[in-house]
């Protein structure tokens, strides 16, 4: 069944003349998880009602200091929607203009400031995701981390309590801090 | 160093386009698809560097990654820069060595800037740089990036034929307890220990101490040479993020080394004679520094960075002292939507003290001398079209010694494809004259005379002209094929104003009763060259797990006297730095744990020194035992028994041999 699907693919990105991209789903790169990761999010957290100006409104997911992921989280968040909000990235070089992100990516490249990018959304309803071994001691609510190769995600329930964000028991589930 | 800031965001961005593309030639659309529990059972291939970035995009630049730090196995600087193209190192003793890129190399090279941390560290009294001083441990260094060329409009006098910048890792990345011990074959010892961790809730910090020792190698004779040495030292970093927009780095290091070297010494006789001796070279170092950054809402930024930095030092008949402050202040701002400028001020000032370290040596003509380095530069990065932008720029400085100074450059770079650009460069560097061009008297050499025996002579400075270089380049950047990139550069350079030594009339003083032939020698001026030459490097990803680079450069000089001078040897200068070197890495991972590198490298003969081409065989295996604790075998020079790299014609020390060894080091993290 996985093979005819890598098959399928594989056949409509020749005809459109494209590379195709050989690797197993087994295996990505770093930054293609991690985006994958950011993608998802937005299925298991429930923000409050008025952080949305509509029903239709899109779900916004702002990269915050160097962007890691090239162009590969625009394109990840193109082809996927969460009920009836499609998905928006946009790019930040302050944390003042993360007015109306629902989920903020704090670059490692921001380390030195996560205190202060932090305390500037403490009471924004907007889900901070570091990849970074003390974005949580920070204050930061989800980190993304390596365990053996693979990504890890911990939840800082206390933080994302603080912000009234709901996150979904399946998120809690798979969940793990980084030194248990 | 805004401005490396500013034009490595621009690369950058251009490097991660190149990367991103090819490495996701499709959006991963099973990515987007995947579960958060099938994302969790996805296994990273290729861990992204936290940071990559070249220097400026229209000029060579080739980055010595800590990943390639870690698998080289090399456990000093000059070791580490035998893998960068251009570069020419030689190891001369176990504690010194001639490096240089691009020609005119010497066991005091002057033409080359090393900073780390943007820091300078190169010797105003003679434009060199101590190498067995620059002792940083290889886990604390970032990147180094090496710039072949001229770099005078950011970096200012001294940046001529290329710039070696050592960045090392912000404490933020160090934290935790770091143990590392080595032991190698020719009796070499290295400890280090470092503890990093967390500087308050905004900032972190790290302090380390290191002691090594080397054994003395043997002298072509057969003999052992007097160059074992010896040396501690200690270091901190701290990095704070002082608010969302400030953060502040302070930085200090002191070392003291002890040891000796083999080298000439020149009794005045008469009659007079050149001497092999076995003498001490005492140093000791240290430096403190502050840098202050300031990232404003629309990306722009400025900085400000101040350091005191001093050495003490022993060597060859000469005690020195050098005491440096320093000042710099950079601004960058966008202005409208084509120009990005940088702008920048800086101040030095050095205290210099030299005297003779044994009654008939040497001597200057003023004991103390401090001298004041003011200088300013701007360059507008001015984007074109689309796909071309131009940068253009000048540094303007007064030097004490031949005041007002200007080193403007111009690059040229077409984006040609997402994967590709062209770039052209054309600028205008100094080499800043120091005190021993100016001021300097000693006894340089002993010469047969027919009649009498043998004559003394004897070098004095004089009052000349900076060094110029007028350098043109052509580069080619290409991701050709997703796994397969490729680098060449092509230069011409022509140099007025070379330093030569230009004779004068012999004449007799009377030592005692016994007269002594004096050859007086005064430097000069009073050359030019025309160098050409060609890097390619390649870099081949033959696997998620191998990875292939090779590189060649090629290098030719011609130097030649003026018309007026009578420099009888300055041609020959050529002959020290090798025409041709080859080179091929590869770094394999065995398993996910073992790692296997090997690098060969070809540097060709060096024809004036009786210098043979040789072949440089080096390997490492490393093996992570688990998460904290690493164990690395390595071997150097493994393909000839003993080999030479250089010959310290103007003579100080006596050359030794490169021999075959072998290291065991373990690194422990907890």
């Amino acid at each position: 069944m996985r093979a005819r699907l890598h098959i399928g693919i594989l056949g409509g990105l020749l005809l459109l003349g494209l590379p195709a991209d050989l690797r197993p789903l087994e295996q990505a790169d770093e930054y293609e998880v991690k985006a994958g990761f950011l993608v998802n999010f937005p299925s298991f957290v429930e923000w409050p009602a008025d952080s949305f100006p509509s029903p239709t409104a899109p779900v916004n997911i702002c990269v915050l200091g160097r962007n890691p992921f090239g162009k590969t989280l625009e394109s990840l968040a193109g082809g996927k929607a969460v009920g009836a909000r499609t998905l928006r990235v946009r790019q930040l070089s302050d944390v003042r203009q993360a007015t109306g992100c629902d989920i903020l990516f704090v670059s490692s490249s921001e380390r030195l400031r996560f205190r202060f990018i932090l305390d500037a959304v403490k009471d924004a309803p907007v889900f901070t995701v570091g990849d970074s071994s003390d974005f949580i001691a920070q204050g930061g609510v989800a980190n993304l981390w390596m365990e053996k190769g693979k990504i890890r995600v911990e939840i800082n329930a206390e933080a994302a309590k603080a912000k009234n964000l709901r996150i979904s028991s399946r998120l809690m589930a798979v969940a793990k801090p980084e030194r248990p | 160093m805004n401005v490396v800031r500013l034009l490595a965001l621009m690369v950058l961005l251009c490097v991660t386009r190149f990367a991103v593309h090819a490495q996701t030639p499709v959006p991963p659309k099973n990515i987007a698809a995947a579960s958060l529990e099938e994302l969790m059972d996805i296994e990273v291939t290729s861990v992204s560097k936290k940071e990559q970035t070249l220097s400026r995009a229209g000029a060579a630049v080739f980055v010595i990654s800590q990943e390639d730090i870690r698998r080289s196995g090399a456990s000093n600087i000059p070791d580490l820069l035998r893998m960068a193209p251009g570069v020419q190192v030689a190891q001369i003793a176990s504690n010194q060595w001639a490096i240089t890129i691009r020609g005119f190399n010497n066991l005091y090279s002057n033409k080359v800037l090393v900073l780390i941390d943007g820091r300078t560290v190169y010797i105003n009294s003679f434009a060199g740089v101590f190498w067995d001083q620059l002792d940083i441990p290889p886990e604390n260094i970032e990147r180094i990036e090496v710039i072949r060329g001229p770099g005078g409009t950011v970096w200012g006098a001294n940046a001529v034929n290329g710039v070696i910048n050592i960045i090392t890792k912000s404490a933020a990345d160090t934290k935790g307890r770091l143990v590392t011990a080595s032991s190698g074959t020719r009796e070499t010892n290295s400890t280090l220990v470092q503890y990093g961790g967390a500087a308050g809730s905004r900032g972190a910090f790290r302090a380390f101490g290191k002691y090594f020792d080397i054994n003395k190698s043997t002298l072509p004779s057969g003999s052992p040479a007097a160059d074992g040495w010896r040396g501690a030292m200690g270091g901190f970093r701290t990095d704070l993020g002082l608010t969302s927009q400030d953060t502040l780095s302070i930085q200090g290091e002191y070392r003291a080394t002890n040891g000796g070297g083999t080298a000439r010494a020149i009794l005045p006789g008469p009659p007079p004679v050149a001497l092999a001796t076995n003498q001490p070279i005492d140093s000791d170092s240290g430096d403190l520094m502050a840098r202050w950054e300031h990232t404003y809402t629309d990306g722009s930024s400025t900085s400000l960075q101040v350091y005191d930095s001093a050495i003490r030092r022993t060597e060859s008949g000469i005690r020195l002292t050098e005491n440096s402050a320093d000042v710099e202040f950079e601004n960058h701002i966008g202005v409208g939507s084509r120009n990005d400028v940088v702008w920048g001020l800086a101040f030095r000032s050095t205290r210099e003290t030299e005297s003779p370290n044994t009654p008939y040596a040497f001597s200057v003509l003023r004991p103390v001398r401090v001298d004041n380095l003011a200088s300013a530069f701007v360059q507008d990065e001015i984007r074109l079209g689309k796909s071309v932008s131009l940068t253009v720029g000048s540094k303007f400085e007064r030097n004490a010694y031949t005041g007002f100074e200007f080193e403007p450059s111009a690059q040229l770079v077409w984006q040609r494809t997402e994967k590709s650009s062209l770039w052209f460069s054309a600028s205008r560097a100094i080499r800043q004259p120091d005190r021993f061009d100016f001021e300097v008297n000693f006894p340089y050499s002993v010469v047969p005379v027919p009649g009498f025996g043998a004559g003394m002579v004897v070098v004095s400075g004089a009052k000349h002209a900076a060094e110029q270089l007028r350098d043109f380049e052509l580069g080619y950047r290409a991701q050709v094929a997703p796994r397969l990139s490729v680098d060449a550069t092509t230069f011409l350079s022509y140099y007025e104003h070379l330093q030569t030594l230009e004779p004068g009339a012999p004449f007799v003083r009377l030592v005692g009763a016994s007269p002594l032939l004096v050859i007086p020698g005064t430097f000069s001026d009073k050359a030019h060259a025309r160098n050409f030459g060609a890097e390619l490097s390649t870099t081949w990803k033959a696997s998620e797990a191998w990875k292939l680079s090779g590189a060649y450069s090629l290098l030719s000089m011609s130097v030649h006297p003026n018309a007026d001078s009578h420099d009888s040897v300055i041609a020959t200068i050529r002959g020290d730095a090798p025409r041709h070197q080859i080179q091929a890495r590869s770094a394999l991972n065995l398993s996910k744990r073992v790692d296997w590198d090997a690098s060969i490298k070809y540097v060709s003969a060096l024809s004036v020194q009786n210098i043979a081409g040789y072949v440089r065989l080096d390997t490492r295996l490393g093996w992570r035992i688990n998460d904290a604790l690493e164990l690395s075998i390595s071997g150097q020079n493994l393909t000839v028994g003993k080999h030479f790299e250089y010959v310290d014609i103007s003579g100080l020390f006596l050359n030794t041999a490169v021999t075959r060894q072998a290291f065991a080091k373990l690194t422990w993290r907890f």
